[in-house]
């Protein structure tokens, strides 16, 4: 609403309360010549996330419990959370690596990995080098070390297991969301026409 | 059952499931090792009747200083064969000259393990390795959904 209690959207003189004679008579003179005013266009522009850059903005600052809604949300709500705005940029050239999950479970494949591969080393060492069994360690810490290196020997292994078929599925994932770079138009595509009119 | 897949999400329900599994396997993984330790002790004790005879031939400190590296060597042939906990068994002897000696080792089945074998798949360690896969599998999950969520990126 406007000082007189107008809307700005419609133009006064078809609203309830408006005066002629209140009027700027320039301003009346002009509103006469143009009988029908233009509506005014509403001052709200609704539609931000359609513009490119601020969705690239959006997903380069992801809100801090977006992974939660990753993780907890349900099922179906990405199906059609956006439609329109991936039919009307279809082929942006996407890099898996720009997914947090992904290079967490790359992380987390190589850190399983190693992991695995050292915890069978140490339980090799301590059940057949005798490290459990060391000088000076009381019976209970020689206990913990026997439990500890059984639990490594029967776990391990399938903790650097768990670990390559990670970084196989990150693998996979990426392939799967790869997409070739889309050249610029008027570079090979041109060209090669041309040639073969040169021919 | 469909409301709470809808409401709590796929991949939540996963995470959650491996979590349990990868809690309930470590802890089966933990009593198994327990076990394990507990009948290589009772593999290596002897009884009042070993004991006795031991004392009579002047070996009783001797054994004690043995039996905690047999203990040892019998949780690792078990962990590496997968087969039974193997059994100790010892001979006492006189030899001509009347010198008393004394033979202790470890048996599998009636024969002396020659060789360590090597890792073997318990079904202990499944629980906990199917408890990993499924965290790891939702973590997946949630990447692919990310990727819908944020298609330029």
């Amino acid at each position: 609403m406007d000082r007189a209690g107008f809307d700005p959207r419609y133009s006064p003189e078809f609203q309830r309360g408006f005066d002629p004679a209140s009027q700027d008579p320039a301003a009346d003179a002009d509103s006469r010549v143009r009988p029908v005013p233009e509506p005014i266009t509403p001052v709200p522009q609704p539609i931000v996330r359609r513009v490119p850059p601020v969705e690239g903005r959006a997903a380069a600052e992801p809100s801090p419990t977006a992974w939660a809604d990753d993780m907890f949300g349900p099922v179906d709500a990405t199906a059609g959370e956006h439609p329109s705005e991936e039919s009307e940029h279809p082929a942006a050239p996407a890099s898996p690596w720009r997914n947090p999950y992904l290079i967490a479970l790359t992380i987390v494949g190589v850190a399983l990995v190693a992991g695995g591969i050292g915890a069978f080393r140490w339980s090799v060492r301590q059940v057949f080098g005798g490290a459990a069994y060391g000088s000076g360690a009381t019976q209970a810490e020689m206990e913990e070390n026997i439990l500890a290196a059984q639990l490594a020997w029967g776990l391990s292994p399938l903790l650097a297991m768990a670990g390559l078929l990670t970084l196989l599925g990150v693998f996979f994932f990426a392939a799967w969301r790869w997409r070739p770079q889309r050249r610029p138009l008027g570079d090979g595509a041109d060209l090669a026409p041309s040639v073969n009119q040169a021919d | 059952m469909v409301v709470p897949l809808r409401r709590w999400g796929l991949a939540g329900l996963t995470a959650a499931l491996g979590a349990l599994l990868l809690v309930g396997g470590l802890a089966v993984a933990v009593g198994d090792a327990l076990l394990r330790s507990d009948a290589a002790t009772a593999a290596v004790t002897l009884s009042a009747e070993e004991r006795r005879q031991l004392d009579e031939a002047g070996m009783s400190d001797s054994i004690e200083v043995d039996a905690g590296f047999f203990r040892r060597m019998m949780i690792v042939q078990n962990l590496s064969s997968g087969g039974p906990m193997p059994e100790s068994a010892y001979e006492i002897y006189e030899d001509e000259d009347g010198v008393v000696s004394m033979s202790w080792g470890w048996f599998q089945e009636g024969i002396s393990p020659g060789s360590w074998g090597g890792w073997q798949l318990k079904p202990v360690g499944i629980l906990s390795f199917a408890g990993l896969a499924l965290i790891l599998a939702s973590v997946f999950v949630a990447a692919a959904r990310w990727e819908s969520r944020h298609p330029l990126s």
